[in-house]
C-alpha cells in the first residue's frame, strides 16, 4: 500500500492520464485508479475533488455540468491543451524517477 | 427512496457550517450517491449505505482542510466571510438592544418619571441586552457555527455565497436608507468625544462610502489574488484593519438608525440623558467592534495555523 505522501504526489499525473483517455467524473476516476492499482493506491474519495479543482484553476483540465445516466446533474472533466503539455512533463519526470530506481535495483527500465 | 433522500439531507447538514459552495457540495453528493448505489442494491438500508458512502467521501473537516490547501485564497475568503457574518450578527443584536433601550426610556418618560428613573431604565435594558450580546460572542468564539444550531431550516440550507449576498444587500439597504434620511432632526448636543458625530452626517456618509469601497476592493483582491498557503503578514493585517474600520463605520450607520427613536424623544427626555446615551453610542461604535475583531482575529489565526 502506497504512503499518503506518495498517493498525494501521484494524484496529479494519475488524474491527467485518466482524463487523456477521455472525459470522466470524480467517482469514475477513483474507481479506475483503484482497479488499475489493484487497491494499492487508496484515496479518501473526498480528497480527489480539491485536486480536480486545482487542476482546473491551473487551466490543465476543463469541466462542464452534464447529466448522469439517472438524469441527475454531474460534473465532467476533460483534459485541456495545456493539460496535455503538463502530462508530457509529468511522464518524463516519473519515468526518470522509475529508471533511476530501476538501475539501482537491476529491474527493467522503460521509455516513454 | 424517501429514506435515501432523508439520509442524504442529513449528510448535507453536516456540511452546513463549512465554507463550501453549493456546486462543490452537489459534486460531493453525486459521489456519495454513486457510492451508495451498489450498497443499496446489495440490500443495505438507506441509512447504512449513506453512512458507509460518507465514510469514503471523508469527514467534512478533513475534506475542507484539503480544499484549503489546494486553494490558499480560501483561507482569506473564509476569514472575511466569518468577519462579515460575525459583524452583521453583532450589529443586528446591538441595534435591537439600542431599540429596547430607547423604547424602555420612552415608556418610562411617558409615565412622567424623573430623569434618573429614565436613565436607570435605560441602563437596565442595556445590561439585559449586553447579556444576550456576550452570549452571542461566546457562541461565535466556540466555532462560529452557532447558526447551525438555530431551529430554522433555512439557515441550514444557506450557501456561503448566499450569506454574502444577504450581507451585501443589508449594507446597501441601510446605506440607501441613511441617504434618504439625510436631513435627520439632529439638533441635540453632540458628545464631546466626536465633535463631528453626528451633526455632519453628510460628511460621515461619504466617509462611510469610501470605507465600503476600500473594504470591497480589499475583499476582492484577497479573493482574486493567489497567495502562499499561509497568507503574508501584511495581508493578514490588511484583513484585520479593514475589518475593524468597516466595522466601526458601518456600526455608526446602524447606531444612527437605532438612535432615531431617541431623537424623536428629544423633547420628552432631558438633553442630559440623551447626551449620556449618545456618548455611550459613540464609544461603543468604535470600542466594541474593535475588541470583537481582535478576538476573532486571534481565534482565526490560531485555528488556521493549527489546521
Amino acid at each position: 500500500m502506497a504512503t499518503k505522501e506518495l498517493v498525494a504526489a501521484s494524484s496529479r499525473p494519475l488524474v491527467l492520464s485518466i482524463l487523456e483517455r477521455g472525459e470522466s467524473y470524480g467517482y469514475a476516476i477513483i474507481q479506475e485508479v483503484k482497479a488499475l492499482s489493484r487497491g494499492e493506491l487508496q484515496w479518501t474519495d473526498g480528497m480527489l475533488y480539491p485536486v480536480l479543482h486545482r487542476l482546473e484553476r491551473e487551466g490543465l483540465i476543463k469541466s462542464r455540468w452534464g447529466k448522469s445516466e439517472t438524469g441527475r446533474k454531474r460534473k465532467y472533466y476533460r483534459l485541456s491543451r495545456d493539460g496535455g503539455k503538463a502530462l508530457k512533463a509529468e511522464k518524463t519526470q516519473w519515468v526518470n524517477v522509475h529508471n533511476t530506481l530501476a538501475q539501482l535495483w537491476g529491474t527493467p527500465t522503460c521509455k516513454i | 427512496m424517501q429514506d435515501l433522500e432523508h439520509a442524504i439531507d442529513q449528510w448535507r447538514e453536516q456540511w452546513a457550517g463549512e465554507i463550501l459552495s453549493r456546486p462543490d457540495l452537489d459534486e460531493l453528493e453525486d459521489h456519495l450517491r454513486q457510492h451508495a448505489g451498489p450498497l443499496l442494491a446489495k440490500g443495505l438500508s438507506a441509512d447504512d449505505a449513506v453512512w458507509v458512502a460518507a465514510r469514503h467521501v471523508g469527514a467534512p473537516a478533513a475534506v475542507i482542510a484539503e480544499f484549503d490547501s489546494a486553494n490558499p485564497t480560501r483561507v482569506c475568503r473564509k476569514r472575511l466571510h466569518w468577519m462579515v457574518l460575525g459583524y452583521l450578527s453583532v450589529t443586528l443584536i446591538q441595534t435591537l438592544v439600542t431599540f429596547t433601550v430607547n423604547l424602555s426610556s420612552l415608556l418610562t418618560a411617558w409615565t412622567g418619571a424623573s430623569d434618573t428613573a429614565v436613565l436607570v431604565t435605560a441602563y437596565v435594558a442595556l445590561a439585559l441586552g449586553q447579556v444576550v450580546f456576550i452570549a452571542t460572542l461566546v457562541e461565535m468564539a466556540r466555532g462560529g457555527r452557532w447558526v447551525r444550531r438555530l431551529p430554522v431550516g433555512i439557515f441550514k440550507r444557506i450557501d456561503f455565497r448566499q450569506a454574502w449576498g444577504i450581507a451585501v444587500a443589508l449594507l446597501a439597504l441601510f446605506t440607501a436608507y441613511l441617504f434618504i434620511r439625510r436631513t435627520l432632526p439632529l439638533d441635540y448636543a453632540a458628545p464631546p468625544l466626536f465633535p463631528t458625530f453626528p451633526e455632519q452626517l453628510g460628511a460621515g456618509l461619504w466617509l462611510h462610502w469610501i470605507l465600503i469601497v476600500v473594504f470591497s476592493f480589499t475583499a476582492w483582491s484577497l479573493i482574486r489574488k493567489p497567495v502562499a498557503h499561509r497568507p503574508p503578514l501584511w495581508m493578514r493585517w490588511i484583513n484585520y484593519a479593514t475589518a475593524v474600520t468597516t466595522a466601526a463605520s458601518v456600526y455608526i450607520a446602524f447606531s444612527l438608525l437605532a438612535v432615531i427613536p431617541t431623537i424623536h424623544l428629544y423633547r420628552v427626555v432631558s438633553s442630559e440623558s440623551i447626551g449620556r446615551i449618545t456618548q455611550y453610542y459613540a464609544w461603543r461604535a468604535w470600542a466594541l467592534p474593535a475588541v470583537m475583531f481582535l478576538i476573532l482575529a486571534i481565534l482565526h489565526r490560531r485555528r488556521i495555523s493549527t489546521a
